[in-house]
C-alpha cells in the first residue's frame, strides 16, 4: 500500500511480527480501520517454529520433562516467580490466555496451541536435542515425542553435511532415553541430494529443490525406508511455502504419518511464519505499509511521521537523556491515528537500540532495565550463557492495560498501548515465553486499541 | 667518547637528515601508509567507511537475506555463498577484499533489494555491495 498526502487510520500498529500482527487482527475483528507499518522482517522471521508460551518451572537438564505441568500453570508459575514479567504485570488477566491463543489459532493459518490445561509438547530439533512448547507450526506440532508411535524413521540426506539421518538417529535416541520416553529412531538416509555441489546446500535451498520435484523426494524416501517404522520425522526444509502437499504425497506413498522437526539456523520455518502472518492480514483486511514510523517530539503521539523504510547508516551522535537534540531528518509524512500499538520488538528488530545509552527509537519512551536507566551493559550481561542476562529484559514498562509508562509511573498517553519483545523484564531468547508474550499481549493490546479508537472516534461524530 | 660521537650521529639524523627526506621526497602520512600496508591489503578507513563498517555492524548473522539473494543461483559456490557474506565477512577486515574480487565483480547489487528487504536490523546490503566493489578497488594488487 502506497501512502500519499498523510497516513490516516483509527488503529495504527507498529511492527509486522507476530505481536505486531495479532494486534492488528485482533483491532480489525472489533470492526475498526487497521494499519500495520513495519520495516522488514522481524525476530518472528527467525522463529525455529516452535511457539513458546512458557517452560515448565521444575525442568531441568537431567529431567527436562519436568513435573509436565500443564501450560496454564507454567505461566501462571513463571507470573508468580518473575514480578517484571510481562506475564506478571497482567496477572489480573492471565484467566484471557486461552482465548488470545485460541484467537491467534483461528486467524492466522499455520499455528497449532495445545490446550491449555495439557502439558508442553515435546519436539526433535535436528540438533537431536529436545524442544518443549506449547505451540508450533502445523506442520511441525504432530512430531510431539511423547505422543507418536513408539519406532520413529528420521530422513536425513546422503550426500550433506547438516542432515547426517545415522548420527541424529542416535543423538534424539540419547535424548529421549535422558526425558524418560522409550523411543527408538531407524535412520532413513535418502539419496535426494546427489549433485557434487550439494553437500554444502543451505536449508532454503534443499526446501526450493524439494518444492520442484517432490515425488524424486518422496521416491528417495521410499527407497531408504526400512521395515517396521510407524512414523517419519524430517527436517524442516520440506518446502519455502506450504509443506501439507509434499507431507501428503508422503503420507500417501508410504502409508506413515509425517511431520517435520522444529529448525535451527537459517530457519525455513521462519519466513513461512511470516507468509501465514501476511496471508491472515490481507485475509481480515489489515492495510499493511513497508516504512517506519518516528515521533517529530518525545513521547508525542500527534507528532508521528511516516517515512520509506530505505535502510540508513547508523546514527553518529550518541543518546543521552535530555542530551543531544535529535538528528535532522528530512520531514516525513504525518500520521494522524486514534490509538496506536508499539509492537516493534527489542534488540533485533530495533524496537530498543543502543547507542551511549539505551533508548525507544519511535517514540522515545523511557527504557527499563535494572539498574541505572541509562545503561552501559557492563555486569549486566555475562559470558555464561546459564547465568542472568538482565541487559537483554530492557524494554518499555506498562501498565495492567498495556499502555506505556513514563520515568514518573505515570501513562503517557491514553490512545498508546505496546506488546510484544519491546516489553521490559522478559528475555525472548532465554525465557522461553516468547511467543506467549508475544500473542497474549498483542491479542488484549490490539483490542484496547480498537476500543480506545472506536470511543474517540464515537466521542468525535458526536461533537465533543 | 663513543657513546658521544653516536648520539650526536643521532641527533644528526633525527633532526637534519629526516626532515630533509621528508621534505625532499614531498610524501603525505597517506601515501607512506599506502606504501607500507598496502600490499598487505591494509588500507585508510575514511569516515564513509566508518559509517558503512558501523551497519554492517548491525549483522546477526541470522542468514535470513541468503535465502531471498538473487545473486546466489548465478554464481558458483566455492565463489559466493549468499548476501550475508558481504557483512560478516567481506566487511570485516580489507585484507579479505582482494580474495572476494572475482565475486564482487560478477555480484549485481540490485538483486540484494529482496534481501535487503527482508533482514530484521536493517542493513544497507545494496549500498554495502557498491561499497564493498569500491574498497576492493582501492586495494593494490599483490
Amino acid at each position: 500500500m502506497a501512502v500519499d498526502g498523510e497516513l490516516r487510520t483509527e488503529v495504527l500498529v507498529v511492527g509486522g511480527g507476530i505481536a505486531g500482527a495479532v494486534a492488528a487482527l485482533a483491532a480489525r475483528r472489533r470492526g475498526v480501520e487497521v494499519t500495520l507499518v513495519r520495516r522488514s522482517f522481524g525476530a518472528t522471521a527467525l522463529t525455529s517454529g516452535a511457539l513458546d508460551v512458557a517452560p515448565d518451572p521444575l525442568a531441568t537438564p537431567r529431567r527436562p520433562r519436568g513435573q509436565e505441568l500443564s501450560v496454564e500453570a507454567c505461566v501462571h508459575h513463571l507470573a508468580a516467580a518473575r514480578p517484571d514479567h510481562p506475564y506478571a504485570v497482567l496477572y489480573d488477566e492471565l484467566g484471557r490466555f486461552p482465548e488470545a491463543l485460541a484467537f491467534a489459532e483461528e486467524t492466522i493459518e499455520g499455528l497449532r496451541f495445545v490446550s491449555p490445561i495439557e502439558p508442553n509438547r515435546c519436539l526433535a530439533t535436528p540438533l537431536g536435542t529436545l524442544k518443549f512448547s506449547a505451540g508450533a507450526l502445523h506442520s511441525v506440532i504432530d512430531g510431539d515425542l511423547s505422543r507418536v508411535e513408539p519406532r520413529i524413521g528420521v530422513v536425513g540426506f546422503e550426500n550433506h553435511l547438516e542432515y547426517d539421518a545415522e548420527l541424529w538417529a542416535r543423538l534424539l535416541t540419547d535424548a529421549c532415553a535422558t526425558a524418560g520416553l522409550v523411543r527408538t529412531f531407524v535412520p532413513v538416509p535418502c539419496d535426494f541430494l546427489a549433485r557434487r555441489n550439494d553437500v554444502l546446500l543451505q536449508p532454503f535451498e534443499i526446501a526450493a529443490r524439494i518444492d520442484e520435484d517432490p515425488a524424486t523426494f518422496v521416491g528417495s524416501v521410499k527407497r531408504a525406508l526400512s521395515h517396521g517404522v510407524q512414523r517419519l520425522l524430517l527436517p524442516p526444509v520440506l518446502s519455502r511455502g506450504d509443506p501439507g502437499f509434499v507431507l501428503g504425497q508422503l503420507e500417501e506413498a508410504l502409508y506413515l504419518p509425517a511431520s517435520e522437526s522444529v529448525a535451527t539456523r537459517q530457519s525455513v520455518l521462519g519466513p513461512r511464519l511470516q507468509r501465514y502472518l501476511d496471508e491472515a492480514l490481507e485475509r481480515e483486511g489489515v492495510a499493511v505499509v513497508q516504512g517506519e514510523i518516528r515521533a517529530a517530539t518525545d513521547l508525542d503521539l500527534d507528532s508521528l511521521e511516516f517515512r520509506s523504510a530505505r535502510p540508513r547508516p547508523p546514527s553518529t551522535r550518541r543518546f543521552f537523556p535530555d542530551g543531544v537534540e535529535r538528528e535532522a531528518e528530512d520531514p516525513g509524512t504525518p500520521v494522524r491515528a486514534e490509538a496506536v500499538v508499539l509492537a516493534t520488538g527489542k534488540f533485533i528488530a530495533g524496537g530498543v537500540a543502543k547507542n551511549g545509552c539505551l533508548y525507544e527509537p519511535t517514540l522515545r519512551l523511557p527504557v527499563s532495565v535494572a539498574g541505572p536507566s541509562c545503561a552501559s551493559s557492563f555486569r549486566l550481561t555475562s559470558n555464561e550463557i546459564s547465568d542472568e542476562q538482565t541487559f537483554y529484559r530492557a524494554g518499555v514498562r506498562v501498565d495492567g492495560g498495556l499502555r506505556p509508562l513514563d520515568e514518573g509511573d505515570r501513562v503517557v498517553d491514553e490512545r498508546l498501548f505496546a506488546c510484544g519483545d519491546v516489553l521490559a523484564g522478559h528475555d525472548p531468547a532465554r525465557d522461553s515465553t516468547a511467543m506467549g508474550v508475544a500473542v497474549f499481549t498483542g491479542y488484549l493490546a490490539g483490542r484496547r486499541a480498537a476500543l480506545a479508537a472506536a470511543q474517540r472516534t464515537s466521542f468525535a461524530r458526536e461533537g465533543g | 667518547m663513543s657513546r658521544f660521537w653516536g648520539n650526536l650521529y643521532l641527533t644528526y639524523r633525527a633532526l637534519a637528515v629526516r626532515p630533509l627526506k621528508r621534505l625532499l621526497r614531498g610524501e603525505g602520512g597517506v601515501e607512506r601508509f599506502h606504501e607500507n600496508y598496502g600490499p598487505e591489503g591494509l588500507i585508510p578507513t575514511t569516515l564513509e567507511d566508518r559509517a558503512m563498517l558501523t551497519a554492517a555492524g548491525r549483522c546477526i548473522a541470522c542468514g535470513l537475506c541468503d535465502a531471498f539473494d538473487g545473486n546466489l543461483a548465478r554464481m558458483d559456490r566455492v565463489l559466493y555463498d549468499g548476501a550475508s557474506l558481504l557483512p560478516r565477512q567481506w566487511a570485516r577486515s580489507s585484507a579479505e577484499l582482494p580474495f572476494a574480487r572475482r565475486a564482487l565483480l560478477r555480484l549485481r547489487p540490485a538483486e540484494l533489494e529482496e534481501a535487503q528487504a527482508v533482514c530484521p536490523t536493517g542493513v544497507p546490503l545494496v549500498e554495502l555491495a557498491h561499497w564493498l566493489r569500491g574498497r576492493a578497488r582501492r586495494i593494490p594488487a599483490p
